[in-house]
């Protein structure tokens, strides 16, 4: 099973204030595949740079209100 | 009311794959038991099998194309469209195919130093390449529909 990555996101979230825009219409807009889209919106795969400011344009927001980084709590 | 399960449309990589696997299990099953059921009584020379062989491989490959074909047709709207999973989903099926291709090919070097016929040699080597291809395919298959 692919492990999910660190990497969480609200793309979820700004589709659907973003006009209720769906998955396929998001993946249009930035010349991905819808299956890609998928991936990243399930935190199952980290997106490349280029790719995550082209999501953050196409949702009409910054770079970390889309993605963020979750940190690893270190052990007492 | 039972709730559907969600199920993503396939891609154009993933519409290959499959394909590919259906082809693969079809024309070397079909030929595997063709040549064992040839092997029953005897071992066949190269001149016996080897033009079913070659039958066998062009059908393949005339076959993968058409199947590659239909498939871009059906995913049209895909083919323009990047999938930035492709390069990685490639490497890591490449690799589980690999590891288990060096481990049958070790058994092959067995084989070669047991002196065993032609024959058999050269449908263990066909055996690893079927092998190969449907674990190489069938790995992408996962991986694209485990959203990787």
């Amino acid at each position: 099973m692919a492990k999910p990555t660190r990497i969480t996101n609200n793309i979820r979230t700004l589709r659907f204030k973003a006009g209720e825009m769906s998955q396929a219409a998001l993946a249009e807009k930035i010349g991905m595949t819808r299956q890609t889209i998928i991936a990243v919106e399930q935190g199952r795969y980290s997106p490349s740079l280029e790719a995550s400011f082209m999501i953050a344009n196409a949702l009409g927001a910054s770079l970390t209100e889309v993605f963020q980084f979750a940190e690893k709590t270190s052990p007492d | 009311m039972a709730q559907k399960a969600k199920v993503h449309p396939m891609g154009l990589n993933e519409r290959i794959s499959a394909g590919v696997i259906a082809i693969t299990i079809l024309v070397f099953g079909w030929y595997f038991l063709d040549i064992m059921a040839m092997t029953a009584d005897a071992r066949p020379t190269v001149a016996e099998f080897g033009p079913t062989l070659w039958l066998m491989m062009g059908f393949y490959v005339v076959l993968v194309i058409i199947v590659t074909i239909l498939a871009a047709v059906m995913s049209k709207k895909d083919k323009e469209m990047y999938d930035e999973r492709d390069d990685l989903i490639d490497l890591r099926s490449e690799r589980v195919a690999s590891y288990v291709q060096g481990g049958l090919l070790f058994g092959l070097l067995i084989l070669v130093m047991f002196e065993y016929s032609l024959f058999i040699i050269a449908h263990a080597i066909l055996g690893i390449m079927v092998i190969y291809t449907l674990i190489g395919f069938g790995m992408r298959l996962y991986y694209y529909r485990r959203n990787v």
